[in-house]
This record gives C-alpha cells, structure tokens and sequence, in this order.
C-alpha cells in the first residue's frame, strides 16, 4: 500500500488529491465498503495538520470476486483510491505532513489481516501545483472507473423474499451489468437477475437472512461488464426506499 | 419454506448429492437436522441434543478471526462457560480446512467445545448457509433457531477489540434460559469465507 500526491505541493485555500495505490499480487484482493459474503473493508484513520481536512475516499466501483457460492467485493491487481484535502487558505507552514493508519484485510485462499502508517511529506506553496508525473496515468485510470452520479429516477419494490430495483429516465446503463449496494445486511450476495425494457432497469435479489430494516436510500454501484472507452463503466445511484410492510414468513 | 428443508435435511443424509446455493436458515424457525462426525470418527446429530440448548460455531483454526479469538480466550471461555451450564456447543469445520491437522490446531488454540465435527463435503455448512469463520447460531431446546450472526459487534481481526465489543452468544443463552426474549436476534457475520 503506498500514499502519493497528485501534484508537487499543496496550494492554500484550494483542494489537492492524494492517492492511496493498492497493489495485489495475482489471485489476491483486498474489500470494498460492503465486502460481501466475508473479509473486512479497508479502514484509513488520517492524521493532518491543524485546518486541513480530509474528505471521502473516492473507492473505485468494485470487482465481484466469486468463491464457490460465496460473493466477495473488492479489488484486485492495482487500484489507485482518490482522496481530497481541502488545505486551508491560513495555511502558513512550508510544508505539510499528512499520515493515515490503514487497516486492511487482503485474501486469497488464507486471510492476511495487515496494516501500515503511511505518510507524505508536502511542500505547501501559492504556486498552481504542478501535477506528479509518475501517477498521473493511475489518476486518470481511477477517475475513469469512479462510478458517475447517475440521474435516474428509480424505486425499491419489496415482496416478499425478492427485492426489486426498478431504474428508469434517461442515460441508463448499457451492456452487461452487475450491481453492489454498498451495504451489507440487505442482500444476498449471488448476482442479482437484471433485465430491462427500453425505458427501465429492474435489478433483483433475494433479502438478506440478515435484513433488520431498510435504509432511506438504497446506494448501488452498477458496473457494465465490457467498458467502452470515453463511456462511464460504472454509475452510482441512490434510490429512495420508502419503508414498506414487513414481510411474513 | 419448511418442506424445501425437510427435502435438504435428507438429502444431507444421502452421501454425494450437491447441494445447490446455500440454503437459508432463519430465526424463530425449526433448524435443520443433520448428522456429522468428528476425528475419532463418532456421529452426532442435532436431533441427538433435543431439549437441549445447542451453539454451533463454525471454526478454521488457521484463520486470522479465529485466532483472534481464541489467543484472546474470547471462544473458550464462552465455550467452557456454556458447557458448564448444560449447554452443548458443537464447533463445524466446513469444506477444504475440516481435516484432523485443524481438529488439532483447534485444541492446541484452547477449544472447549462438546464436539468438533469434520463437514468435508461442506453439506451442513451449505444448509445453515454458513458464511464465515467464525459463525454462530443459537438453537433451543425446542429445536428453534433462536440467534445467528458474528461472535460480536466489531467486525475486524484485532484483539484490541474485544474490550470494546458486544458479545451475542452468552446474552442469547442467558435470555433462554431465563425463558425471555432474545434481544439481538441476528448480526453481520464476519471473519473469513468458509472454505467450501
């Protein structure tokens, strides 16, 4: 795991990216938000210095990685995470340190839990900061795979065992999809059955044995199997979930 | 739902039939017979510990969750705990890792179960819909699956964690055998894939 800055220096007042490089030896992955069936998400505990804060990590659209009947999320080979700094527009030090605490859970067919602090020594100055080469094309590659926002009007249909998520308006997924809520308890997770019309997108899974309550918004990362390049490969929509009844058993 | 198990249950006892996805269990409903055995080669059945309170607890000796916590003493003491009270706590090892070198391990990392039962095929795993090691589920002595879910509340490999964790198998034996309800019915699993 390594941490690097998009660019040479930090510019007070404005927004830099830094970029947590994932790399897995072949046949090996680390877990997205919701892992699936088992594993752990990767945590990142950030220490920064005083104004500066650190906003979501951008978490590329995940790869289903399939264990006999087991579904894991996760990553494999070399993933680049996004990360803002916001760096205040006081900030008045020449430079800035910035370390996170990583904790991460990378599988095969045995488990190694493991962690590391990691950190970045950066200049601050008011200069436009100059854009580091040498990860230039991982940031490029990471932005592509960021699942766009998606406009969709969608809802969530419970019956029963089977729930459904019905997507519809304009600019839907194409091709052939696969679709990750981004938390656990609310699905199993074997691949949903998707099919469409031409103006609707029905994604459909069975509950969890685990389901408690629904959330107020489903948040669902669809991926298209076959990336077309300059198109998006992977959307994010968040769908209300208007409590319905409980179902029997 | 309860005839599909019915149908599962005897298939299990059938060797060589492939079970399809994992079948679902749930809570507040009958558990599924089935019928292991452990390294010396003796059988025990679920049905064997009616009118009995029955833990079972999935396990792979060589995985980091599991050494969590049992290093920790975390699984032992809530195994020599129950046992003690009457309870019989069955560990399963399901799939590739159910061998005699982790029955084994599994007494050499302190275990204090009733039995430690070899599921080669992963048959019984696949009824329970065991995901994880480790795995827990509750069953009373009615036969009724009462709690299943992680050992605890904080899903991570550290041992740091238990000070701060919520146990869920000791509060669901207390609750049963005081005849009250079972507050926390279900949790996340987590630890590693079983290793179908």
């Amino acid at each position: 795991m390594e941490l690097v800055g998009e660019a040479s220096s930090l510019k007070p007042g404005s927004r830099a990216w830094l970029g947590l490089i994932l790399t897995h030896e072949p046949h090996w992955h680390t877990y997205w938000i919701n892992p699936g069936d088992s594993g752990l998400p990767t945590r990142l505990n950030w220490q920064v210095p005083n104004g500066f804060k650190v906003g979501d990590p951008e978490w590329p659209a995940p790869t289903r990685i399939a264990y006999g009947d087991l579904f894991n999320f996760g990553y494999e080979n070399a993933v680049l995470v996004p990360i803002p700094v916001d760096v205040p527009a006081a900030a008045t030090e020449s430079e800035a340190t910035i370390a996170v605490d990583a904790r991460w859970l990378i599988c095969n067919d045995v488990c190694i839990p493991g962690k590391a602090t990691l950190s970045l020594r950066v200049p601050i100055a008011k200069s436009e900061p100059i854009k580091n080469s040498e990860v230039a094309a991982s940031f490029s590659k990471a932005r592509a795979a960021r699942p766009v926002t998606a406009a969709s009007s969608g809802r969530v249909v419970e019956s029963g065992d089977r729930i459904s998520i019905e997507l519809s308006g304009p600019n839907l997924p194409q091709g052939e999809l696969d679709a990750f809520p981004s938390m656990q308890r609310l699905f199993m997770n074997s691949p949903f059955r998707i099919s469409r019309t031409s103006d609707k997108i029905t994604i459909s899974g069975q509950r969890s044995e685990y389901f408690e309550s629904a959330p107020e918004k489903l948040s669902l990362v669809v991926t298209q199997k076959s990336a077309v390049a300059g198109k998006p490969a992977a959307w994010q929509f968040d769908i209300p979930w208007a409590s319905q009844k409980k179902p029997t058993r | 739902m309860q005839r599909r198990r019915l149908l599962i249950a005897s298939a299990v006892a059938i060797a060589g039939i492939a079970l399809p996805a994992l079948a679902k269990v749930a809570v507040d409903q009958a558990a599924p017979n089935f019928t292991l055995t452990d390294a010396t080669g003796k059988a025990h059945s679920l049905a064997d510990f009616k009118g009995k309170t029955v833990v079972l607890e999935w396990n792979n000796p060589e995985c980091p969750f599991v050494q969590k916590h049992y290093t920790s003493g975390n699984i032992p003491k809530q195994q020599a705990e129950a046992t003690a009270a009457g309870v019989v706590w069955l560990t399963i090892n399901s799939g590739k890792t159910a061998n005699d070198k982790n029955a084994a391990a599994f007494k050499s990392q302190g275990g204090k179960s009733t039995a430690y039962l070899l599921d080669k095929d992963g048959a019984v795993g696949k009824l329970f819909g065991a995901t994880t090691t480790p795995h827990l589920y509750v069953i009373d002595a009615q036969g009724n699956l009462r709690y299943m879910g992680g050992i605890d509340s904080i899903q991570s490999a550290d041992k740091e964690d238990l000070a701060k964790a919520t146990q869920y198998v000791p509060p669901t034996l207390a609750a049963l055998a005081a005849g009250k309800q079972v507050t926390t019915k279900t949790s996340q699993p987590y630890g590693c894939s079983v290793k179908y």
